[in-house]
């Protein structure tokens, strides 16, 4: 029995209640997946919750010891189902840097193309999915209209359009398709100067939405570096770090972009409403850094290096962070020099943000704890790996 | 405690925020084309399958008459989703099996990168219900066929 207000208190004082074990999931519409949270409850205030995570553990650590380098990267896409292409990147990137492979120019502004737009598409979903939980369903089915947008494009470079596998060791699948270049500028343009302002007209702003979200499942500044939260939610408690610019990788150097941090725009800093505003900006971000590179990337050029069929890659360990949309993606490789890696860890922000729930919800109400979980935008899949 | 200012304040705020995102709502509503379509094998004679994109990952398709029997595609699945059995006789390999599981496919393209002879390709058919499980392994080899003699560059007989 803690974290309750003085009202709460003295409500409590008065009648004696008993408390009462809820299962929220496995199958529950706002735990994004297959997850379940063990809540102790007083009433309808939460005292304590247990994430029980575990669900979807489909072993792919246990999976890369088996397969070929090359041919682990079919199950990247299945990390993050809705970044997969993040998740390429970053494993791709972890066995360059250990086996010493160039990548060809071209290929790199291709990554960065490819791994904005799934960003984007990924906080579409992100924000869209924690306004669905509130109960507000039409700015959902907007923000997945732009998705639809995002996997066309995203189905001409690559030909899938959810397990993209577009990333390949040393460089990339496929080189631009004709006429993905306008395409690509036409769809950046619509979403930084028409759809967010709509999108926030629609909802953002919405003054019931933001009484729901304000002030809710606050994250201090020390509470989010204690609790090694990163990505979006780390930024939303105020705390200008991106891997992207302070770890830089691939050409991320190359453009100009801002890092959204929470400035508690409408009530606390790093309550529910500063994430999921650093999520709506960084869209805008990501628009800039496509556009840069779609103009700096040179015409012509190879977009893969030559390896063999079976590659091989010498004895080390090596740990490599990049930033995917639900926070750092990190992967620690070790190989003994043979043709499949003898250990890989990865790790995920959504694991991280798991972590700290069962702080930030004591207290709250059931209700409050659906736009928590929302906000802190939980893949269930990345959790589990 | 809340005053009565506020409290008058606050359902004004609402209203007037909500009535703002009500009326992109209605500009939605009266606007025509309408943004949901219909499911694509009603869209003017067109299949469902020249709507995709030129490269689109569907059923995987195998032309044997260029296999060469390397098995390169057999190796890289990662979830050895193909089987293939070559077998010499007189002199010739014979295809006597090619087996797809498009069950367990899971349509990365590692195998189709792979192939020298591009026997294995992309369709773009992606309609693949079907009343029985064993219908999605798809033998492509029902008769032993000669396997293909590879590029003279690749591999000098």
């Amino acid at each position: 029995m803690k974290a309750y207000g003085k009202r709460e208190a003295a409500i409590t004082d008065k009648f004696s209640t008993q408390e009462m074990v809820l299962s929220m999931g496995p199958h529950h519409p706002s735990t994004h997946g297959v997850l379940r949270l063990i809540l102790q409850t007083d009433g309808e205030m939460i005292v304590n919750v247990t994430p029980d995570v575990g669900f979807l553990h489909r072993g792919l650590e246990k999976i890369a010891e088996m397969v070929p380098y090359q041919s682990f990267m079919p199950f990247t896409d299945r990390i993050d189902y809705l970044s997969s292409l993040n998740c390429n990147l970053g494993y791709a990137i972890t066995v360059e840097r250990l086996a010493g492979i160039e990548v060809p120019e071209k290929a790199e502004y291709l990554r960065v193309i490819g791994a904005e737009l799934t960003r984007m598409a990924s906080h579409f979903v992100g924000a869209g999915a924690l306004l669905l939980d509130l109960g507000a369903v039409t700015p959902f089915v907007h923000a997945l209209r732009e998705r639809e947008t995002y996997n066309t494009l995203i189905e001409m470079l690559c030909g899938a359009r959810l397990t993209h596998n577009y990333v390949r060791v040393g460089g990339v699948s496929h080189d631009l398709p004709s006429g993905f270049r306008e395409e690509a500028l036409k769809f950046v343009d619509h979403i930084e100067h028409e759809f967010i302002k709509e999108f926030n007209d629609l909802i953002s702003f919405n003054s019931i939405l933001i009484n729901r979200l304000k002030d809710v499942g606050v994250i201090s500044r020390e509470q989010a570096i204690e609790y090694t939260l990163t990505g979006p939610n780390l930024r939303g408690s105020g705390v200008k770090y991106d891997t992207r610019r302070d770890d830089t990788y691939s050409i991320y150097d190359r453009f100009d972009f801002d890092i959204p941090a929470g400035r508690g725009k409408f009530g606390t800093v790093g309550d529910c409403y500063d994430r999921y505003w650093v999520r709506i900006e960084e869209i805008t971000q990501s628009c800039r850094i496509i556009r840069q590179a779609l103009n700096q990337m040179p015409e012509n050029g190879e977009v893969r290096t030559k390896l063999p069929k079976v590659l091989k890659v010498q004895e080390g360990e090596i740990y490599v962070r990049t930033e995917s949309p639900r926070g750092q993606l990190g992967f620690y490789l070790m190989s003994n020099g043979g043709t499949r890696p003898d250990r890989l860890k990865i790790k995920t922000g959504s694991f991280s943000a798991m972590t700290i729930i069962e702080l930030i919800s004591q207290g709250v109400m059931v209700a409050d704890l659906v736009a928590i979980i929302g906000s802190l935008d939980i893949v269930a899949p990345e959790i589990d790996r | 405690m809340v005053t009565v200012r506020e409290y008058f304040g606050n359902i004004t705020n609402a209203v007037r925020t909500t009535y703002k995102g009500m009326k992109i709502t209605l500009k939605y509503w009266v606007k025509e084309p309408s943004i949901t379509v219909e499911y694509p094998d009603r869209i003017g004679g067109l299949r469902s399958e020249d709507l995709v994109s030129e490269r689109f990952r569907g059923y995987l398709k195998v032309e044997t008459s260029k296999c060469t029997g390397c098995l390169l595609c057999m190796r890289v699945c990662p979830i050895d989703c193909i089987l293939i059995e070559v077998n010499r006789r007189d002199d010739r390999r014979y295809l006597d099996r090619f087996d797809i599981d498009q069950a367990k496919c899971m349509y990365c393209g590692l195998c189709v990168e792979e192939c020298p002879s591009a026997a294995i390709l992309f369709s773009k058919k992606y309609e693949g219900a079907c009343y029985d499980m064993k219908e999605l392994c798809v033998s492509h080899v029902s008769s032993p066929v000669p396997a293909a003699r590879p590029a003279k560059k690749e591999a000098p007989e």
